[in-house]
């Protein structure tokens, strides 16, 4: 959950017998960590020692406020005292309208500075939100009152990072608990539920008290509201089998959950059933796991977990809470890895969601170790995100199970600790681009490992087999997705010493979120490769900058080319689609009235890719195909060919050092037009023609000096358009038999000038 | 064709530290799986739900004690498969299946570790099976929520197809649970 932040402490303070957390305590271990963890300072472990303290003469801040601002109402959560404390605030956003009221977003402020001072206590630190907030900076300020007295209201102020206000909420305090649910419990006819347990009959790890399923929740910070049970539920319900399916289950909810409506509520319902058709093995199931609004229901099985003795009883609290937890969209503790943002499995988890078979400790291992060692909670981040998660990433009916908010976790592209992949992969592009520029990318996979390694060539992000991450400076990272998902099986090859690397290039400036790159500034990307055999291979950092127009032509054509349907077509490298007529125009504008500025090449390319092939569209029920325009995609694609390499001398040698103002294909793509103008020779019957631009192509690599596998590769791509003597001919002796610097016009030589568009 | 008529593929062997115990002392029984086929061979350990039969391989403790058949607890959860839970055995190489290693999520079969709950004389074998009726019996039942959850999966259909379908039996081995 993106609340989860490797970046910060993710621990909350202990839970001792009888003891809480006071605000002081809570503020000079904050401090002293902070100390402690400061580059300069020497770096000791803070003494994170409770002070006992009689907690009925200590005036607690943590719990539930509520304020308004115009429109606006906050939800704040503050944590920084009492049990388990896990030193942060977070909030949800709402916005009235009439007589209506939305939620609009979320935060967190997961290491926020705590000062305590004799009239009040100031919180303060950055948050991360749901949104992109203007005013990410929040400083609370609550005063201090005498004990016995009701709580002060909090103030909220928000501030922009440089410290300038921004909105203020007032906040009165509502309640200790954090988040607070309805609950209501039903039972199948005939079935003798779970109601407490004193965690003092047997060895655990935690203090003893008797705990019922509200209680345990009571601990993590929520309160459930306990509604009234309905009347039994029929076992009829189960079918003729007795017996409950999911959809079974699901059914019995919507009829009896008196509460019950297919929406984002915090309210859940639990049926204390009989027994699940997946068998006796089966002690619960979070069985609403498959429609749109998820999580609303669990349902436990007595006919596996019913009985008496303590072993017995002690389980069953646990699998009541433990289906629980799974509506609050907790994953178990060995399956962290599978949610979005993925987190650390946590194997060694004393937690409700642990399976106590699975449980691998310092103390020993399985399910002996797991219940003398059990404190009977939540971990440490499912307690955060219990407390604090994003609302619609709690809340039942909210994001699909094991889906968090929309956000993601930077530290999937964290170094790893270690890498036995046997490969690098390396993302690569020009470190400045004129805002409006496409964005290409080259990823290249290489062998480190010279035995060998089995990848997949399928680099580009559209199959969806590497991810990249893109942050702009000060700003939330983004995983770039592509436009279309393309649904494709790996295609495997042995990288080795005669082919060590693979390549791939990948326009990634426009996507499902829009355009990643349209505002100038600095921006990181990074890549990664999920190799066959479960490796994740993590790129470099590419740091590259968007400079800003700086003449009124630079900011006309970026305007020209940022747009929905411009991104949609560079993407997909043309269309003649109708609805994409706006893109076309601007391009065409483009071409019209700024032929010769550098940023014409992709407007050149986009017609001239788009000319190359057929269109189909429907008229009338018929489907209507639109022949290919051989003649304006090779003057389109020429241009392209001849911006690039002009004088018949190519921008890519290292004499000529890419510019923001002279954008470059770079080479993959520059390889994809040659051949493609090769290719439409050969369909529009130039034979001749078609060879010669191959053997073009060979050229104008060769004197790249690429690597002899690349070289093998290029030539193996334009086999197809050559006799076998003149194949012969480039792979015995790397020279071309014929051919003329790489031009991209017919009959070589020099590059022609730029065509305008009719 | 019945696996019963097919060459050895697999050989599984237990081995328990010790055929004595006392009551709540962890059971510690080793399980070599060896590849005695003249062929590579591709296998799963024992991946969360194996041991409940809740997916496929079922990893099947075969347990005769004085309390009858213990009934391992069954995932309401199972984990997708990865290509890292597969472990490639080449002609006379072994792994144990409920020994994680190189990345695989494999778990210890808890059964064994149960029966030190209750004295008396045990008898304790596993089976293995792969006869999966489809691919779908094979897969968790868990949304994998990762990114890459696509680009794994179709991995992962491609290894499946190379798992062979079998069944197996390991040796009988006897622990005695002392009071």
């Amino acid at each position: 959950m993106p609340v989860y932040d490797p970046t910060s402490v993710a621990h909350s303070l202990p839970m001792a017998p009888k003891t809480a957390w006071a605000v002081e305590d809570v503020a000079r271990i904050q401090a002293e960590m902070v100390q402690a963890l400061a580059p300069t300072a020497p770096v000791t472990a803070p003494a994170a020692v409770p002070v006992v303290r009689d907690v009925a003469q200590q005036t607690t801040v943590s719990g539930r406020y509520r304020g308004n601002a115009a429109d606006f109402e906050l939800e704040l959560r503050i944590d920084v005292d009492g049990l388990r404390p896990t030193r942060r605030v977070s909030g949800d956003f709402f916005q009235r309208s009439g007589g209506t009221m939305a939620y609009i977003g979320s935060f967190i402020v997961n290491t926020p500075d705590i000062q305590v001072g004799p009239d009040q206590i100031v919180i303060e630190g950055e948050g991360v939100y749901s949104f992109d907030s203007g005013s990410p900076r929040l400083r609370i300020a609550i005063p201090r009152v005498p004990d016995l007295m009701p709580r002060a209201p909090a103030t909220a102020q928000f501030l922009t990072s440089a410290g300038i206000p921004g909105q203020t909420f007032s906040c009165n305090y509502e309640s200790p608990f954090l988040r607070a649910i309805e609950f209501e419990r039903d039972i199948v006819e005939g079935i003798q539920p779970f109601e407490a347990y004193d965690t003092g009959r047997l060895l655990s790890g935690g203090p003893a008290r008797v705990l019922t399923v509200p209680a345990a929740f009571g601990e993590a910070g929520i309160e459930m509201i306990d509604l009234d049970p309905g009347d039994p539920v029929p076992i009829d319900l189960a079918g003729a089998d007795r017996i409950w399916s999911n959809r079974e289950l699901h059914a019995a909810m919507e009829r009896h959950f008196s509460r019950w409506s297919d929406e984002p509520a915090w309210r859940v319902w639990l049926l204390a059933a009989t027994i699940h058709e997946e068998g006796p093995g089966l002690r619960g199931i979070m069985f609403d796991a498959m429609d749109q609004r998820q999580r609303q229901g669990c349902a436990v099985f007595h006919d596996v977990i019913g009985g008496t003795g303590d072993r017995v009883t002690r389980a069953m609290l646990r699998t009541y809470v433990h289906e629980l937890g799974h509506c609050f969209n907790l994953y178990h503790s060995h399956q962290k890895e599978f949610m979005n943002p993925p987190q650390p499995n946590r194997l060694d988890a004393l937690s409700w969601m642990h399976y106590p078979a699975n449980y691998r400790g310092a103390g020993g291992s399985g399910e002996a170790a797991y219940w003398r060692a059990f404190p009977f909670q939540f971990d440490d981040g499912e307690l955060i995100h219990l407390r604090h998660g994003f609302r619609d990433a709690v809340i039942p009916g909210g994001q699909p199970f094991g889906l968090g908010a929309a956000d993601i976790d930077p530290g999937m592209f964290a170094d790893q600790i270690a890498d036995e992949s046997g490969l690098e992969l390396e993302i690569r592009a020009p470190d400045r681009f004129m805002l409006g520029t496409p964005v290409v990318i080259e990823l290249k996979l290489s062998l480190l490992d010279l035995r060998g390694r089995t990848v997949n060539t399928k680099l580009h992000p559209n199959f969806g087999y590497v991810q990249v991450a893109i942050a702009r400076l000060g700003g939330k990272p983004k995983i770039y997705r592509p436009l279309i998902t393309h649904c494709i099986e790996p295609e495997l090859v042995m990288l080795d010493r005669n082919r060590p690397s693979i390549y791939e290039s990948s326009y990634i400036g426009f996507g499902k979120d829009g355009f990643y790159f349209d505002a100038p500034g600095q921006y990181e990307l990074r890549a990664l490769y999920n190799a066959p055999d479960g490796s994740r291979v993590i790129s470099n950092v590419l740091r590259l900058r968007v400079k800003a127009p700086l003449t009124r032509e630079e900011d006309e054509v970026a305007d020209l080319f940022i747009g929905t349907e411009q991104g949609t077509l560079l993407y997909l490298l043309g269309s003649e689609s109708e609805s994409l007529r706006r893109g076309r125009d601007a391009f065409a504008t483009v071409i019209e009235k700024y032929p010769d500025n550098p940023m014409a090449s992709y407007a050149y390319l986009v017609e001239g890719m788009s000319a190359s092939r057929p269109f189909k569209r429907i008229e009338d029920h018929k489907v209507v195909s639109q022949p290919a325009d051989f003649g304006r995609s090779e003057n389109m694609l020429s241009a392209v060919v001849g911006a690039t390499t002009p004088s018949g001398k190519s921008l890519f040698a290292d004499t000529e050092a890419p510019s923001p103002s002279k954008p470059r294909l770079d080479n993959i793509s520059l390889n994809m037009v040659m051949q493609r103008l090769a290719e439409m020779r050969k369909e529009a019957g130039n034979d001749a023609g078609a060879s010669t631009m191959a053997i073009d192509i060979v050229r104008h690599f060769d004197n790249l000096q690429v690597p002899p596998h690349v070289r093998k590769r290029i030539i193996e791509q334009v086999s197809k358009l050559l006799t076998e003597e003149q194949i012969d001919g480039l792979r015995e002796n790397g020279a071309a038999p014929s051919g003329n610097p790489p031009s991209g016009n017919a009959g070589g030589g020099k590059a022609r000038s730029r065509p305008r568009r009719k | 064709v019945s696996s019963a008529v097919l060459p050895a593929v697999l050989s599984i062997v237990l081995t328990a530290a010790s055929d004595r115990v006392g009551v709540d002392d962890p059971v510690q029984v080793a399980v070599e799986v060896r590849n005695v086929s003249p062929t590579p061979v591709l296998m799963i350990g024992v991946v969360d739900g194996a041991e409940s039969g809740a997916r496929y391989p079922r990893w099947t403790p075969v347990i005769e004690g004085p309390n009858g058949p213990l009934v391992p607890e069954r995932p309401d959860f199972t984990s997708p498969l990865r290509p890292a839970d597969f472990r490639r055995l080449e002609p006379g190489e072994s792994f144990d299946p409920t020994v994680s290693a190189g990345g695989a999520a494999w778990f210890p079969l808890a059964s064994f570790d149960a029966i030190s709950q209750h004295p008396g004389r045990y008898s304790v074998a596993v089976e293995l099976d792969t006869e999966a009726p489809d691919d779908q019996a094979w897969q968790g039942t868990l949304p994998d929520r990762r990114p890459s959850a696509a680009a794994e999966a179709a991995v992962v259909a491609k290894l499946l197809a190379d798992v062979p379908r079998l069944r197996a039996r390991s040796n009988t081995v006897t622990i005695t649970v002392e009071p």
